[in-house]
Order: structure tokens, then C-alpha cells, then sequence
């Protein structure tokens, strides 16, 4: 299965994000796909973005980091409107069905510059 | 009633609303001037209020069958300074103060799905002649004598 840890949880637009995966599962993934991304919730049809991705072979553990925009979005949970950013984990093994624990997803909050 | 209806006809457009800065970030105030002119050699023939709001609003996109759906709920409303216009102006002027509250949200935009800030300045004529045409009626619906402005928000509290 994949651990995903991250340094902070709450982070203000245009800091550096930082965290740390690891695969402890029994058979080597191909590789583990890595995406930091904002996206959508709520009644209008969804938009997501990735601000990083990464596909880490040969690896089962690695610190990385991505720096997030300073113009936002920040995370925002409204009337008909949610905007949340996440961290996914997946391990990538072709040919075969994934399974759930073979993904992971840390959700973390963007705030405001000085909020 | 026909002077009201003669009125909204004779705008030269929505009109200008300059800011004295720009992009506000949350907690930020500023001065908007809004300018808006009739019709060259057109000019009010009756009183007039001008009314305006500062507003933020989601508006989402959705897709039901073929056809596109956009919905807008404020989220933000905050009223501004009601000003008289009197019989005879050629150009309607109005200044009014914004303030951005720092604990608000700032702008979004995204495909589908998008957080708007905005000032809207409304002209009303006569409120006799208002109440007896627009019963029940949302005093914000456009019809001509409704202007609309956004402007961006940074997400930043100063």
C-alpha cells in the first residue's frame, strides 16, 4: 500500500508544498504517479487542474515538493461551490486491475496570503 | 410609466466605473467613480436615485441534455450609498467607497465554475411609477437601467 504524508496541512498561496510517499506493498509497482491538483465540487460541472506531476520509477520512497500558485485558487467551500486541493498517490501496475489501496489521496487547504 | 420606459432608452451604454486601484486584495477599500451618459442631446426628465451594491457571487456552469445552465448565488451583498440625480443631468456621476472584508473570498475562474466580484449601479426613476409597473419584482433585474461591473480580488489580506 502507499503512505502519503505531507509536511503541512494548511498552506498559504505561492508556498512550497512538501511531502513524502511510500509504497510498502509485497510486488514492485511499475511506478507511482504523483499529482498535486485543485478541482471542483458542487452543482456546476467539474474543473480540475494539476499543478504538478510526477512519475517516479524504480523508487518506493521520495520526498517531493511543488510549489503552489500565488494567484490561487484558494481552497473554498461555499453555497453551490467547493474548491479543494489534494495530493494523489497512485501505483501504476499495468494489466492489472487497481485495487483501492493502491491509491492514496491527503487533502490540505489553501489559504490567503497573510489569512 | 411612458416616461419611465422613454428614460431607459435614451442610456449611451452601461457605462464606465473606474477604480483608484486595482486588483483589490481582501481587506482593501477604494474609491469607485461610475460615469454613465445619455444619448447625446438627451437629458433625465424626471428625478432620479441611483442605487448600487458590491457583490460576490458563485456562478456555476452545468450541462442538462444539449443546453449549457448558469446559476448565480451571492454569497456577498453589501449596499452602497444611494444618490439623487436630479432633472436635467446629461451625465450621471456617482462615487461610493468599496470595502473588501478580509475574511470574504477572493476572485476564481475556472471553466465551469467561478467566483465573481462586482458592483452593480441601478438607476430608478419615479418609485410611483416602479411600484405600479414592477409589483413583486426583483428591483436588480436588468432592463436597461442596470449596469454591471466586475473587478478582481487577489488572494491576499492586507
Amino acid at each position: 500500500m502507499i503512505s502519503l504524508q505531507l509536511q503541512d496541512n494548511i498552506l498559504e498561496v505561492g508556498e512550497t508544498l512538501t511531502g513524502q510517499f511510500r509504497w510498502t506493498g509485497t510486488a514492485t509497482p511499475k511506478a507511482i504517479n504523483l499529482r498535486v491538483c485543485w478541482r471542483t465540487e458542487g452543482r456546476g460541472t467539474v474543473d480540475t487542474e494539476a499543478i504538478y506531476t510526477n512519475a517516479f520509477v524504480g523508487t518506493t520512497s521520495f520526498t517531493f515538493s511543488c510549489k503552489l500558485p500565488p494567484i490561487g485558487p484558494i481552497s473554498y467551500d461555499g453555497q453551490i461551490l467547493r474548491v479543494i486541493w489534494e495530493v494523489r498517490a497512485a501505483a501504476d501496475f499495468p494489466g492489472l486491475f487497481r485495487r483501492k489501496e493502491e491509491q492514496e489521496v491527503k487533502v490540505f487547504r489553501v489559504v490567503p496570503r497573510g489569512a | 410609466m411612458t416616461t419611465y420606459i422613454k428614460n431607459t432608452k435614451k442610456f449611451q451604454g452601461a457605462g464606465k466605473l473606474l477604480l483608484s486601484q486595482s486588483p483589490l486584495k481582501l481587506g482593501d477599500h477604494c474609491q469607485a467613480q461610475f460615469c454613465r451618459s445619455l444619448a447625446s442631446g438627451n437629458s433625465l426628465e424626471q428625478t432620479a436615485q441611483l442605487k448600487a451594491r458590491l457583490l460576490c457571487a458563485e456562478i456555476v456552469t452545468y450541462r442538462v441534455g444539449t443546453d449549457d445552465t448558469t446559476v448565480r448565488q451571492i454569497v456577498f451583498e453589501q449596499p452602497l450609498e444611494t444618490q439623487s440625480v436630479p432633472t436635467g443631468t446629461q451625465t450621471i456621476e456617482y462615487t461610493a467607497t468599496l470595502k473588501i472584508p478580509s475574511n470574504a473570498t477572493p476572485s476564481f475562474e475556472a471553466k465551469h465554475n467561478r467566483i465573481l466580484w462586482q458592483v452593480e449601479v441601478k438607476v430608478e426613476f419615479d418609485p410611483v411609477i416602479l411600484q405600479q409597473k414592477n409589483t413583486n419584482k426583483d428591483p436588480w433585474v436588468e432592463d436597461g437601467t442596470l449596469s454591471t461591473f466586475a473587478f478582481s480580488v487577489d488572494p491576499e489580506v492586507v
